[in-house]
């Protein structure tokens, strides 16, 4: 847990973190360092890190599997700069291929092109909520 | 005499002549047996076996009336060593009497085992409480329960991850888990719905199935419409284990925020983790973003338009606020909340980006801050990568650091 203590959150965050996820009080330095190591992979800044981690702590007890293959998916889907994506929607990191794939594949039913779904997705990271 | 002991306490004929023929105790007299017998249930009732535990252990475990009282004494001892306290040992002994078979040399083996599959020592203990016949043999017993939840679509890596946050999983059947997968997805979750479910809440192994649908029911009947409860229920299964009045309460509490009760299943229709904050949590960031220069009413409103506003971190929104502040823009959230998401280092990138062709970005013309990447693009001609390396957010927050200093 000193890991998560040196991500420089406040107690009131790291409260409402335990509050979201009481499981992260079990991890040990490890299991939060590979979590920090897997989002610095994709390129995210401290205070990026910082942010995702703060606002979602159900990624920590997340498998990496899982969000290496939600990674890769996205980043073959055409999405760029995934530490910007997740930076602005922390939450994007607890959805599973599934429910993304179910939610472009609703839409392109729609009529739309799958550029374009990606596009709204990458520029307005709300619509991930809607999954 | 010792034949009408045993079924004076309750053994049948059967029973009783199965015991006396077993192994280990049959080369011993009858009136031998008689006094140990008097001594192991006297013992056994003295640390909080009923006859009913006795009667069972006795037919799965014909030798513990070979053994001593000493013997068995010190065999609870040598579990509470583990770190169990003696209530928890002669909980697991009545659950599987086997252990009374066992030395705390093949004890602490199993225990090694299942740490072997990264689990900690607190969890094996918890694993052993919740399915003592783990340890007759940790690896055939973990490899079976992995084979056989895996078979329902679930990793070995989840099938792990599940038995830490739900050790009783391992004690439940396999018939149980796959008819519980099976109601699951009869209620409307898909298949993949349920794996996720399963895998983030494994508790609802637990559940029946007419619970289940009884749970969803009552969160239809609040008003919400059951696909709303499936999506909700999918990204926050842990609101399944709350009882109905318990969520009743929640929303009321939440109300009392400055909320309609309209506007509070909104709000977690949206953003279904807000059942998991508490009241006192979700004050704190309401005035926390006060102080950061806004009216309630502007803050409630924020969370209205964005209720995920509520699961990020404040340093997050503090961060985001002061800048927006520094180019003049205070109103911005309360005009569009939804920008709030915007990552600040794209947001800053545009905004030089922006001032470099002589452009002023204000509350006048802000939503050139927000048009989609690809308008961007098609427009000035520049990828959001290239932008984000020639206007580094990190490079500024870096100077700014260096001038406070």
């Amino acid at each position: 847990m000193d890991e998560l203590f040196d991500l420089g959150l406040s107690d009131e965050t790291l409260k409402n973190m335990i509050e979201l996820n009481p499981l992260i009080m079990k991890l040990s330095n490890e299991e939060v360092l590979d979590k920090i190591n897997l989002l610095k992979s994709i390129n995210c800044s401290s205070n990026q890190i910082s942010n995702i981690i703060g606002s979602n702590s159900m990624l920590l007890t997340r498998s990496n599997t899982d969000i290496i293959k939600l990674i890769n998916y996205l980043n073959g889907l055409g999405f760029s700069s995934l530490n910007i994506l997740f930076d602005s929607n922390p939450y994007i990191l607890n959805l599973d291929i599934f429910e993304v794939n179910n939610y472009i594949e609703d839409r392109i039913s729609n009529g739309e092109l799958l550029e374009d779904i990606i596009d709204d997705l990458d520029s307005n990271t709300y619509l991930f909520n809607e999954i | 005499m010792l034949k009408e002991l045993f079924l004076k306490f309750g053994y049948t004929e059967d029973e009783y002549e199965r015991i006396r023929n077993s192994y280990s105790i049959k080369n011993y007299h009858d009136e031998t047996l008689v006094i140990k017998f008097n001594e192991i249930t006297n013992y056994l009732i003295s640390v909080g076996y009923d006859k009913n535990d006795i009667i069972r252990t006795g037919k799965i475990l014909p030798q513990i009336f070979g053994l001593s009282v000493s013997n068995i004494s010190k065999k609870i001892v040598d579990m509470m060593s583990l770190g169990y306290t003696r209530d928890e040992v002669v909980e697991i002994s009545k659950s599987f009497p086997k252990i009374f078979s066992y030395t705390a040399e093949t004890n602490k083996k199993q225990i090694d085992v299942i740490e072997s599959y990264s689990y900690t020592k607190k969890q094996a203990l918890k694993l052993i409480k919740a399915s003592p016949r783990i340890l007759a043999n940790a690896e055939t017993y973990i490899e079976a329960k992995i084979k056989n939840i895996t078979s329902l679509g679930f990793s070995r890596d989840d099938v792990i991850k599940m038995s830490k946050a739900y050790p009783i999983l391992f004690r439940l059947s396999f018939k149980h888990i796959k008819n519980s997968f099976e109601g699951i997805m009869k209620l409307g979750y898909s298949f993949e719905g349920t794996i996720k479910i399963g895998r983030e809440y494994p508790q609802i192994f637990g559940f029946n199935g007419d619970k289940l649908n009884e749970k969803i029911n009552e969160l239809v009947d609040l008003g919400y419409t059951r696909e709303d409860v499936l999506r909700i229920t999918k990204s926050s299964p842990s609101i399944l284990g709350l009882n109905i009045d318990s969520i009743k309460t929640k929303i009321e509490e939440i109300r009392s925020i400055g909320y309609s009760r309209e506007e509070v299943l909104e709000i977690t229709r949206v953003s279904p983790p807000i059942y998991t904050y508490s009241t006192t949590s979700m004050m704190k960031k309401v005035h926390g973003i006060i102080n950061l220069g806004y009216t309630r009413e502007e803050v409630l409103d924020m969370t209205i338009s964005l209720p995920s506003i509520y699961g990020f971190n404040i340093e997050n929104i503090k961060e985001k606020v002061e800048f927006y502040d520094s180019i003049g823009m205070h109103d911005l959230l309360v005009v569009n909340t939804k920008n709030l998401m915007q990552s600040v280092a794209l947001s800053y990138a545009r905004y030089k980006f922006y001032l470099s062709l002589g452009i002023n970005i204000s509350m006048d013309n802000y939503e050139k801050l927000f048009i989609s990447n690809k308008v961007f693009e098609k427009l000035y001609g520049i990828k959001k990568e290239e932008l984000l390396n020639r206007y580094s957010y990190e490079e500024y927050i870096e100077s700014k650091e260096k001038v406070k200093k």
